[in-house]
């Protein structure tokens, strides 16, 4: 039964606690800019790599917008992730070019090499695989962005180096690189 | 027209269907169309919500348009060409019809709005009647299953029937400004949800129901009347919710006697909004009901005729010492009237007092109405929780402040409206520490005065203030109050139904003394707590209760539907209560009752009496 | 004298109720019989249309498994004019409410998991008919007139039968069209 007092949360019990002290002082920056949403949970996912439940509900909490319209806005753009991703985010071009030209093949190896289909997130949060529509280099197909870094005429081999020379956060303590707020 | 004009009205001269109109600039062509008699079908649209354009089956031919255009959107403009009938339109708008029931699971066969073309109460079905459609076109996805959300107490919205007009997202948001529903996801993932996802029994819902009085088609359901009849199966009744003191307008669906559901009176000073106390909970099941006279006779309760019940209570009026007599604040001035009388003349005493029920001073400055509320700039509210005790002038309190009005809270505790305010102040309780268990019910606040300034300087920048004020704040606070500034309107914060109409008559909730009880509880439900020990007890109720269980008499009495009279409302505004139902047979209204009392004990009151006494509060002779 | 026109009708998965609703017409079944042949139907003695066809097929129901499209798929060759009779056979219907459940899971609730099946077995006879996702009729063949309602009433019934009689396209508006 519902209570005018309620305050709506569907934060999962697996999400870890979020330092919202980042979150406060992107509001604080977008305080008196009008039609901000949008904006605001950009920076928010730069913060924290996807946009946790917390995050939504304090947005709602310290601003106008109300927590539905919230949810709405970062369910409609595919950009915004409401679940956690992996560090490094490997997505293969699926376009025309990119398609007759074996990209295929590129999503196999990561199926084979990673065990993840095209938008799963590995268990230990390292690797998201997404396929993607035409990235615009078509000259270099098959491409596969990795990182933010566009690789060009990729064999399964080159995918296989390029997610060998990835920063590990097990292998390789001494960076404790992190791919977010770049 | 639903759209405000503010600016002065410039005429459009617009043409539709060959006829040349005069419509005012601001209109849509739908607005200015409805205005001239002129029909076009409409899905999304409704006239108390913002118009939002997205089921097309307003579509209109207008020259110099590339193509047909959503007349709910489309403002006119001098020199519009407009048709609304043509071939093209009407494949048009069945290709909408079609689209639409293509999308989600429209079976009509087992749904509680479905019926015929003159009896249906679900628009896309009417419209795909009067448009001849008796097969569909596109075959809908079998094996996908849409969710069914039973979460919320009194309503279901099975999202298999919804068209995602989201009119009920614009009357969450415009009308209850509650804001809990949006539109989550796209395409064909689109949805209707409410907060992040989670279901509306668990959500921000407070279950004022304006989503389901809009809803089109079968989405949104009621539990209680759901498959008991539609569209004409019921009389349809305006009336007045008794649920509290703000006295909304309510349409009471009845058939067979019974009450089957309530909708919001559109025309009336709430607009259609009510809470979920006047829509839903007033129609959940009550104790049984008590129908003839009791009387305890060798320690149990039994039935009576009425003339044995009145003799024994009269014989009991003429022995007693002192006698005492507590009303609910729901009884209708009529009724309470009478019981003063009575009390006052017959039985000589004055120990007559509410049995709850509690109003400020009501003499601070202008008053306000509830469309001064929705409308203000800058509302107080202080020493009161609307949201909770009169829930649609906490509702339109939201509703200024999505307009951007200012609000101020001065009360302890939390309250809903606690992180909209932009000025929070607290009270400070300066009761007596010797008190009373019951004058601490009645504590006494007091505002500290640099609070009162910082009040006071809030409120002067305000173009509309009001103030939404409560009881038991000290002197100094109501007398601030009466300082502001002109422009300045007030509320009180009253609690109980006809509270300000027995205050009107000098009833206050006070205790009273006496041997002998008699307590008028109307058709309250009453808490568990037994009342006082007296030595003879008459409760005059509509539901047995453990007062009735208690009582050494008991009088059947009117519940709120079947009553005949008035009651003043927090506004200060008279409503007539007129009967909705029938009531039992044998049921006698209050006072009547106590003019057959008064014979008895040997000092009658006579129908005129009350009435000359009442003023133009007349106890109608043809009541039950 | 104009020849009668010849009908034949079927049920396939409906409930009879769209032929009950025939038989109300009542006593316009009589002037009905002068200008039409109720051949072969359900409530006739013949089971069967004759090999030389129809004019009118009605059918009455749901598809909802292998026989049913076969029996669809005769009385569309073996007639003129297919007419879809009542909610089942124009929208899905009723039957269409086990589809969200799919085949596998109905049949295992109805022959293993209801409370009084001691030893449930899901029958697997191949001269059982396959269950397969209630559609209407519209989805198996090419439906040549559709006639809502639960049931349609008699009086659409006897609109659209004598329409059909005197050659005419019946049209259904107003009260004649109700999907209720």
């Amino acid at each position: 039964m519902s209570s005018i007092f309620s305050q709506a949360t569907s934060v999962p019990a697996t999400e870890p606690a979020v330092d919202l002290a980042r979150l406060d002082r992107i509001l604080e920056e977008f305080k008196s800019v009008r039609g901000s949403l949008i904006p605001i949970l950009q920076r928010a996912q730069d913060a924290y790599g996807y946009l946790p439940r917390q995050v939504l509900n304090h947005i709602a909490a310290r601003t106008r917008y109300p927590l539905a319209d919230v949810y709405g806005v970062a369910t409609f753009y595919a950009q915004f992730h409401l679940e956690r991703r992996g560090k490094h985010l490997i997505r293969v071009c699926d376009g025309t070019a990119c398609h007759v030209r074996g990209a295929a093949r590129n999503v196999e190896i990561l199926e084979k090499r990673l065990g993840l289909v095209p938008g799963a997130t590995s268990a230990d949060y390292e690797y998201t695989v997404e396929v993607v529509y035409c990235l615009g280099s078509c000259g270099l197909a098959p491409v596969a962005v990795v990182d933010n870094q566009v690789c060009g005429r990729l064999t399964p081999e080159a995918m296989i180096h390029h997610l060998q020379t990835l920063p590990q956060s097990k292998a390789d303590n001494r960076n404790g690189n992190s791919s977010h707020g770049s | 027209m639903a759209r405000e004009v503010t600016s002065p009205a410039a005429v459009a001269n617009i043409t539709i269907n060959g006829r040349r109109l005069q419509a005012v600039t601001g209109q849509s062509v739908l607005e200015a169309a409805t205005a001239a008699g002129i029909r076009i079908p409409t899905l999304c649209h409704h006239p108390r919500l913002p118009a939002h354009g997205s089921c097309r089956l307003c579509l209109v031919e207008i020259e110099k348009q590339r193509a047909l255009q959503p007349a709910c959107t489309f403002p006119v403009s001098e020199g519009l060409v407009i048709r609304t009938e043509t071939t093209q339109l009407t494949e048009a708008r069945r290709f909408a019809l079609q689209m639409i029931l293509s999308e989600r699971s429209h079976y009509c066969m087992f749904c509680t709005a479905s019926g015929s073309f003159e009896n249906t109460d679900c628009e896309l079905q009417r419209l795909s009647y009067e448009h001849g459609l008796n097969c569909w076109d596109y075959t809908p996805h079998y094996e996908q299953r849409w969710p069914v959300d039973g979460t919320r107490q009194h309503f279901v919205m099975d999202h298999g029937r919804c068209i995602l007009c989201r009119r009920c997202v614009r009357a969450c948001s415009s009308i209850a400004a509650n804001h809990t529903l949006a539109v989550h996801q796209r395409g064909t993932r689109t949805m209707i949800g409410a907060d992040d996802d989670v279901p509306f029994g668990r959500s921000s819902c407070i279950s004022c129901g304006s989503c389901l009085q809009v809803c089109p088609t079968g989405a949104l359901s009621e539990r209680h009347s759901a498959f008991t009849g539609h569209g004409t199966d019921f009389k349809r009744h305006k009336a007045v919710c008794q649920g509290c003191a703000v006295g909304c307008g309510i349409e009471v669906l009845v058939r067979d006697n019974q009450l089957a559901r309530i909708e919001g009176d559109w025309d009336a000073a709430n607009g259609g909004l009510l809470c979920a106390a006047g829509r839903f909970e007033v129609l959940q099941p009550k104790p049984p009901r008590i129908r003839t006279p009791l009387l305890r006779e060798r320690g149990k309760l039994a039935p009576v005729s009425w003339e044995r019940a009145l003799d024994c209570v009269a014989e009991k009026f003429r022995r007693a010492e002192r006698v005492a007599c507590l009303a609910s604040p729901r009884l209708t001035n009529e009724s309470l009237t009478a019981l003063t009388l009575f009390f006052n003349e017959t039985m000589r005493t004055n120990e007559v007092a509410l049995l709850y029920g509690e109003a400020p001073p009501l003499n601070i400055g202008a008053p306000a109405s509830l469309a001064d509320v929705a409308d203000s700039d800058c509302i107080v509210v202080i020493g009161g929780n609307p949201m909770e005790h009169q829930r649609v002038a906490g509702y339109l309190t939201r509703r200024s402040l999505d307009h951007g009005g200012k609000l101020i809270l001065v009360h302890n505790g939390s309250t809903p409206l606690d992180r909209f305010a932009d000025l929070h102040l607290e009270l400070e309780d300066i009761s007596h520490p010797g008190a009373s268990p019951f004058e601490r019910l009645h504590a006494t606040y007091h505002l500290r005065a640099q609070s009162l300034n910082q009040l006071k300087r809030m409120v002067e920048t305000a173009l509309k203030p009001v103030v939404l004020y409560g009881s038991g704040l000290s002197t100094t606070v109501y007398a601030a109050m009466r300082t502001l500034p002109v422009q300045a309107r007030f509320l009180p914060l009253i609690a109980g139904t006809n509270t300000r109409g027995a205050v009107q008559l000098g009833l206050s909730a006070r205790p009273v003394s006496g041997e002998m009880l008699y307590l008028m509880a109307a058709d309250d439900l009453p808490n568990p707590a037994p009342l006082p020990n007296r030595q003879f007890t008459v409760v005059h109720a509509a539901y047995q209760s453990t007062w009735t269980d208690s009582a050494d008499v008991v009088f059947p009495g009117l519940m709120w539907a079947e009553k005949n009279g008035h009651v003043t409302n927090l506004e200060g505004k008279t409503l007539e209560v007129r009967p909705l139902i029938l009531a039992p047979p044998e049921m006698r209204p209050a006072w009547k009752v106590l003019l057959q009392l008064s014979e008895r004990v040997g000092r009658s009151l006579t129908y005129d009496d009350i009435c000359a006494f009442a003023g133009n509060r007349q106890p109608e002779r043809s009541a039950v | 004298m104009n020849p009668k026109v010849t009908v034949a009708s079927d049920w396939l998965a409906g409930c009879a109720g769209c032929h009950m609703s025939l038989l109300d017409i009542d006593e316009r079944l009589v002037k009905l019989l002068e200008v039409a042949d109720l051949h072969a139907t359900p409530i006739t003695d013949l089971k069967h249309p004759p090999a030389s066809g129809v004019d009118v097929g009605i059918l009455e129901g749901a598809v909802n498994n292998s026989a049913g499209e076969e029996v669809a798929r005769r009385m569309r060759q073996c007639c003129k004019i297919l007419v879809a009779l009542g909610d089942c056979a124009v929208f899905g219907g009723v039957p269409t409410l086990r589809n969200g459940f799919r085949c596998e899971a109905a049949l295992r609730r109805a022959y293993l998991e209801t409370e009084s099946t001691a030893e449930g077995r899901v029958p697997d006879d191949p001269e059982l008919a396959q269950m397969k996702t209630a559609r209407p009729l519209g989805d198996v063949v090419d439906v040549d007139i559709h006639v809502p309602g639960c049931p349609p009433s008699p009086d659409a019934i006897f609109h659209v039968l004598t329409e059909l009689a005197a050659g005419r396209r019946p049209k259904l508006t107003g009260k004649l069209l109700d999907w209720h």
